[in-house]
């Protein structure tokens, strides 16, 4: 009786709730009006390219459906790109193009181009964001680190770091699984692996029941790898969150083979899963910075 | 920055202000008032008569006791003469019929719950056999000395050694005969006969078994409240137990126990309308119920007596003052237990609307036409269409929907073909929306796990709007929603995890 009380003070001690982030952090921190700079990928694209901050090219953007036709003729002379509704939330409506001998393929199969226009159309139609007219965003596509293959050769790991008054106070790798399908989301069935802040050692993954040394699908080691530039994507992190007018946010990162980290997304509401992929409670966490400064 | 003295002034006030209102209009009414909500009723019968000749047509009236009072009201049409038969008082309406006749007579009724307790070792008394000696009797209807029955006295009451024993035995044993929904009538035998029956034959049967063992028992009748008009009146048993009538009624389950809105018409085995024969006649009890403000001195704003000068829907006013409560009570389940549901408002529109339809039929009606719906989603969402231009398609289904579902009650009889109607279309349409986007998002599992949680507060909502206790007082104070508001908003800056995510994040200590 008395070790469940005190199992549950120390939840109570260590552990962020909804009701807490919501009132201490989400509403001090993020004014409401600036919600739509981390919200609206087409606005934060133009904060992190105007400021210099890693992310991936912006090839275009189209707005209307007279454009796509046009803007198609210039973009296609990429072999890789990624078409994404800027208003999306999810991972919805993100398609992944690549070219081969002059046919685009989706996920190894032919996709005709007006099967492609129809999907830009139906961006800019809103289908991907409740019904609001959309943009659609074509960018580079990240090709992943090597790293990464060593532990599962499928999808895109990102990195989710939480800044909070410019200063990153936690951070997690998410990684795919088959039951995941390519996505990195933990509600998909994706890992989500806590990353040690001081040397970007990673730690135990977490599936959403157990905690796991390796990789399920590879048995491929994840715990102790170590994260390549490590600090580069603490210093993307913080910059990124200079120049957003919020202070409390999730940055997602990734790292491309060639170019190194770069900003992906950033994030208003963070979730409170990666407390659980840390072993640590971010209020013991946010406790310690604030008796730091 | 949080503001957090102002919200607590803020909260203090909105709680205290009412509390304080309220104590003080409970202090300086109590001396004529009864905090118990007692049911008061105005019942109205209507007589059509057609045809020429002398008529006459014969009912009880109720007669004033502990748990029932009655107040006849001035504007009525005035029975010929009132008879007193035994304990029962009966009127007669008489006079000469040219073509055709509308009797009215209403009064008011007031009424207690009456219940007793049985203790655990009540001696069978002979004495009281001799001295009801014409309650232990057979009767036309009621055969308890009929060979079958007496095997059934005989078997149910063997190894009971007290009174109380006996009763509870026999009265199981009828209670669990399966209801029949017809008003014809049925006597003792045929009701143990058929294994099925009405109020009459169950009321019979229980009434014989009593008998064939001394036990002086009768039959009873009345009308059962409830704001509607009706044809069918109620009959229940009343058994000799240590010099009281205690009632028990087999039909829906009261053991010595009568509610308050029963009331009572008549002792015996009569009929609650007779009339000369040769006439075209025709009948009706119209029931409306009334509330009345018991705690009208201080009060700022008399509801009750607004709802009667404006004639306003009392049902509609209740509403109106649940409506708070329910949202409080959802937010309550949301951020301090973390159960989710379908939007805010879900669960207590809906809970608000099953207290007309019923629980169970109506939540029943309700998923079915969710599900349904939701499946039109998933062709939509594969031929690409538009959202605005979906939401409208599925609209159109859950009219389609509603439409079969009320030729299908109608044709069913399983419930009021309008209850559909009740639910607004416009929630149907959009919570189907949201179930079947939760399916393609998450999954099936995930998508009925939210709904089963929604359905799960809605019910609890359900019970808690649904106290009589509640519904009079908040009508009686209105001041209360103030005390909600200040919950509200002492709720909107609780910052404790929620208790779900206690389980949910134990694993974060594991290191």
């Amino acid at each position: 009786m008395i070790k469940i009380w005190n199992k549950l003070r120390s939840i109570h001690q260590q552990v962020m709730g909804l009701n807490q982030r919501n009132l201490e952090l989400i509403y001090p921190n993020n004014p409401k009006r600036n919600y739509k700079y981390a919200d609206d990928k087409y606005l934060a694209k133009e904060i992190l390219e105007q400021n210099g901050i890693a992310c991936p090219k912006t090839y275009a953007c189209i707005s209307s459906v007279a454009e796509i036709e046009e803007t198609w003729n210039v973009v296609s002379q990429w072999n890789e790109l990624v078409i994404k509704p800027a208003k999306g939330a999810g991972g919805k409506g993100i398609m992944i193009l690549k070219k081969q001998q002059g046919l685009w393929y989706k996920g190894g199969q032919v996709i005709a181009e007006n099967h492609i226009f129809t999907h830009i159309a139906n961006i800019i139609f809103g289908i991907f964001s409740f019904g609001d007219n959309d943009v659609a965003l074509i960018e580079s596509y990240v090709r992943p680190h090597p790293c990464f293959k060593e532990i599962y050769n499928d999808g895109v790991p990102d990195i989710r770091v939480i800044v909070l008054d410019q200063e990153p106070i936690m951070a997690m790798l998410r990684m795919p699984t088959n039951q995941s399908g390519g996505k990195a989301n933990l509600h998909q069935g994706g890992l989500g692996i806590g990353v040690n802040m001081v040397n970007g050692k990673l730690k135990e993954a977490y599936d959403g029941k157990n905690f796991m040394k390796t990789h399920p699908d590879s048995g491929n080691k994840i715990e102790g790898v170590v994260l390549p530039y490590w600090l580069d994507i603490l210093t993307l992190s913080i910059e990124t969150a200079r120049h957003f007018p919020l202070n409390f946010i999730g940055v997602d990162l990734v790292i491309d083979e060639h170019l190194g980290p770069m900003v992906m997304e950033v994030n208003v509401r963070p979730g409170l899963g990666i407390q659980l992929a840390n072993k640590q409670g971010l209020k013991s966490v946010i406790k310690q910075q604030q008796s730091k400064s | 920055m949080n503001h957090h003295k102002t919200v607590n002034i803020i909260a203090a006030t909105l709680i205290l202000c009412p509390i304080f209102m309220i104590l003080l209009r409970v202090y300086v009414n109590s001396n004529d008032e009864d905090l118990t909500p007692s049911h008061n009723y105005t019942i109205t019968y209507q007589f059509d008569l057609a045809g020429d000749g002398n008529y006459k047509v014969d009912s009880y009236l109720p007669v004033n006791n502990k748990r029932q009072q009655i107040m006849l009201s001035s504007e009525t049409d005035s029975p010929s003469t009132i008879l007193l038969k035994g304990e029962n008082k009966l009127a007669r309406w008489e006079g000469f019929l040219d073509s055709s006749q509308h009797i009215t007579f209403s009064f008011d009724y007031s009424g207690m719950d009456l219940s007793y307790q049985l203790g655990p070792e009540i001696p069978k008394v002979e004495i009281y056999s001799r001295l009801f000696a014409d309650y232990t009797e057979p009767t036309e209807l009621i055969q308890s000395q009929d060979e079958r029955i007496a095997a059934l006295a005989d078997s149910l009451a063997a190894d009971q050694k007290y009174l109380n024993d006996v009763i509870t035995s026999f009265f199981n044993y009828v209670n669990e005969i399966p209801s029949a929904k017809t008003s014809e009538l049925t006597d003792a035998v045929m009701a143990y006969e058929n294994q099925k029956a009405s109020c009459n034959g169950k009321s019979r049967l229980l009434v014989a078994l009593c008998r064939n063992k001394g036990i002086p028992a009768r039959v009873t009748g009345g009308l059962i409240l409830e704001e509607t008009t009706k044809r069918t009146s109620h009959l229940w048993v009343e058994i000799m137990i240590e010099g009281h009538w205690v009632p028990f009624d087999a039909l829906n389950g009261h053991f010595a126990f009568l509610p308050s809105h029963y009331m009572q018409l008549y002792t015996g085995d009569e009929f609650l309308i007779k009339r000369s024969a040769d006439l075209e006649f025709d009948y009706n009890y119209v029931i409306e119920q009334k509330r009345v403000n018991n705690y009208t001195k201080y009060s700022s704003f008399n509801l009750w007596g607004l709802i009667d000068e404006a004639n306003l829907p009392f049902g509609m006013m209740k509403v109106l003052l649940l409506l708070p409560i329910g949202a409080f009570l959802v937010a309550i389940f949301k951020n301090v237990v973390g159960i989710k549901t379908y939007g805010v408002f879900l669960p207590v529109l809906i809970s608000l609307i099953l207290l007309k339809t019923g629980l169970v039929s109506g939540l029943i009606l309700f998923s079915s036409l969710v599900m349904v719906v939701s499946l039109v989603n998933f062709p939509l969402e594969k031929l690409g269409v538009q959202y605005n231009a979906k939401i409208g398609l599925m609209l159109i289904a859950v009219v389609v929907t509603a439409l079969l579902a009320i030729k299908l009650l109608h044709q069913t009889q399983w419930l009021d073909p309008t209850t559909p109607l009740f639910f607004p279309i416009i929630i149907l349409t959009i919570i189907s929306e949201k179930f079947a986007k939760k399916v393609e998002e998450e999954g099936l599992i995930a998508a009925v796990t939210l709904f089963l949680s929604t359905a799960l507060v809605t019910v609890l909502i359900y019970f808690i709007l649904a106290a009589d206790y509640l519904q009079h007082f908040v009508v009686t104070f209105p001041e209360s929603i103030l005390i909600v508001a200040g919950l509200s908003l002492k709720l909107g800056k609780w910052l404790g995890l929620r208790v779900l995510e206690y389980h949910r994040f134990a694993k974060v200590l594991n290191s």
